[in-house]
């Protein structure tokens, strides 16, 4: 009887710890999500800009924007953030922590994205394209209303694993000094000596990453109506 | 009048020439089959007459109005809007239908009135409806095309084509990639149309169905028009030999 009523102690006094470090994670978490979602709001279309500029028959536009991608995806996040944090006030451009890194993240996510979507379009059948123009659609209705939402069912999969993949990168930003929820937890376990802000940590990322993609299925599910699947 | 004309039509894919100088014309009201065995160039052909190939030199005028023109060598497309403008008078049934998968069938009849022609949802809906009641396939309007057979898909890629009103009709193989039992509805439909006079250009392997179709036929060989006459000369009577050889083989299978 003694094992359960000291473990049940135990249990307590953990739970009541919790609750007490529970509001500066979560004010941590609060500003997480909001670097996450404003990263997410901007870089997805600018992904597509990027992503058209990359298929552009224009030749500049397209070096231009292959250029970008191989910067962005071939250097470290962590050091664009360094570099829009620290190097960028050198060039007269001073950003508190927040924009900095949601500048960072939007830039380097852009890149992802674009080639998200270049995959995309490019996946999508010539039949397609000639239909189109067959029926009168100028280039940029066939863009929009014929060729991009045929791309949805399959981009969806891929920018649901860069939006996980986000939603972890955001604990970068504990780099720049930005109270985020990693940095939170980081603070509360120096001070108290204990771990438990960890534990707590990787159960709101992994809550947040649940949400995500239960949101993504049910999006995915939407625009792959059309698709029949053997049963 | 001819609805359309073309002369000394060339097509080059890189140092290949595909077309090497197409003189043609047809008048409304016509049906056209065209005939020749692969790599001719009919495909490339009616695909230059709504510009999804790009001419190498020649003239394609569609009801009076100049598309493209060769002058002194050079070649001139109508300007960008002026063209598809043009282009907007013939409609194309292709091979692999290329129906729209996100739409379903209603909308992808729909689609082009509305976008394109800028018409009304509501006047349009009631003309698609009436178009999928044409070629049999009003039940199918909320299907996705996914859920449709080849032929029924075909079907609706030619309500789809009429929903816009062309003047002209080109047909690229229409029933090439179907299953053999299903080609009859769709020749159904084709046969239909010609019965209400509409303007059709064919590429076609059906001899049959052209010779039954077809006002006129043309028979293509190696980039040109080797002959041309009513249906019942050119196919039953033919003078050129390369025309007999494929229509012997063609019997032949």
């Amino acid at each position: 009887m003694n094992f359960f009523a000291d473990n049940w102690a135990h249990l307590l006094e953990w739970l009541s710890y919790s609750e007490r470090i529970l509001p500066s994670l979560l004010k941590g978490g609060r500003i997480t999500l909001l670097v996450f979602a404003l990263t997410l709001v901007l870089a997805l279309p600018l992904g597509l800009i990027f992503g058209l500029m990359r298929i552009s028959k224009w030749k500049p536009i397209k070096w231009f924007a292959s250029a970008y991608i191989w910067v962005l995806r071939g250097t470290p996040l962590l050091l664009q953030l360094y570099f829009v944090y620290y190097g960028l006030p050198s060039m007269g451009i001073t950003m508190d922590g927040i924009t900095s890194a949601v500048v960072a993240f939007t830039l380097n996510y852009a890149a992802y994205f674009a080639e998200i979507y270049r995959g995309g379009i490019q996946s999508i059948d010539r039949g397609q394209y000639e239909a189109a123009k067959a029926l009168g659609y100028t280039g940029g209705q066939t863009m929009w209303k014929i060729i991009i939402p045929q791309t949805l069912s399959r981009i969806i999969p891929p920018i649901t694993n860069e939006t996980i993949t986000l939603v972890k990168d955001t604990a970068l930003i504990t780099a720049i000094s930005v109270s985020e929820l990693l940095r939170a937890a980081k603070g509360a376990v120096n001070r108290d000596l204990d771990t438990t802000a960890f534990l707590l940590a990787a159960l709101l990322y992994l809550f947040f990453t649940l949400i995500l993609t239960i949101i993504f299925k049910f999006t995915e599910k939407r625009f792959s109506r059309h698709i029949r699947r053997e049963s | 009048m001819a609805i359309l004309e073309v002369q000394g039509l060339v097509k080059n894919f890189g140092s290949l020439q595909v077309l090497r100088g197409i003189d043609f014309e047809t008048e409304k009201g016509q049906v056209t089959a065209i005939l020749g065995p692969s790599g001719s160039g009919k495909s490339t052909f009616i695909r230059c007459l709504n510009r999804l190939e790009k001419v190498t030199s020649g003239t394609i005028r569609i009801d009076g109005e100049v598309l493209v023109e060769t002058k002194e060598g050079k070649v001139e497309y109508a300007p960008e809007r002026e063209a598809r403008r043009i282009c907007g008078k013939t409609g194309m049934v292709f091979q692999n239908f290329n129906l729209f998968p996100h739409m379903k069938v209603l909308d992808n009849i729909m689609a082009a009135p509305v976008t394109v022609q800028k018409r009304p949802a509501a006047e349009v809906e009631e003309e698609a409806r009436e178009l999928l009641k044409r070629v049999g396939l009003l039940e199918k309007a909320e299907q996705y095309p996914s859920a449709l057979s080849g032929g029924q898909q075909q079907r609706v890629a030619i309500a789809r084509a009429l929903a816009l009103h062309p003047e002209i009709l080109f047909f690229d193989e229409p029933t090439s990639a179907l299953d053999p039992e299903l080609t009859g509805e769709v020749l159904r439909v084709i046969r239909d149309l010609a019965a209400e006079r509409m303007t059709m250009l064919i590429v076609t392997h059906e001899i049959e169905f052209a010779l039954g179709v077809a006002d006129h036929v043309v028979f293509m060989d190696g980039g040109y028009i080797v002959e041309s006459g009513t249906a019942d000369s050119l196919i039953n009577h033919p003078k050129n030999e390369r025309t007999k050889s494929f229509l012997n083989r063609m019997h032949e299978v």
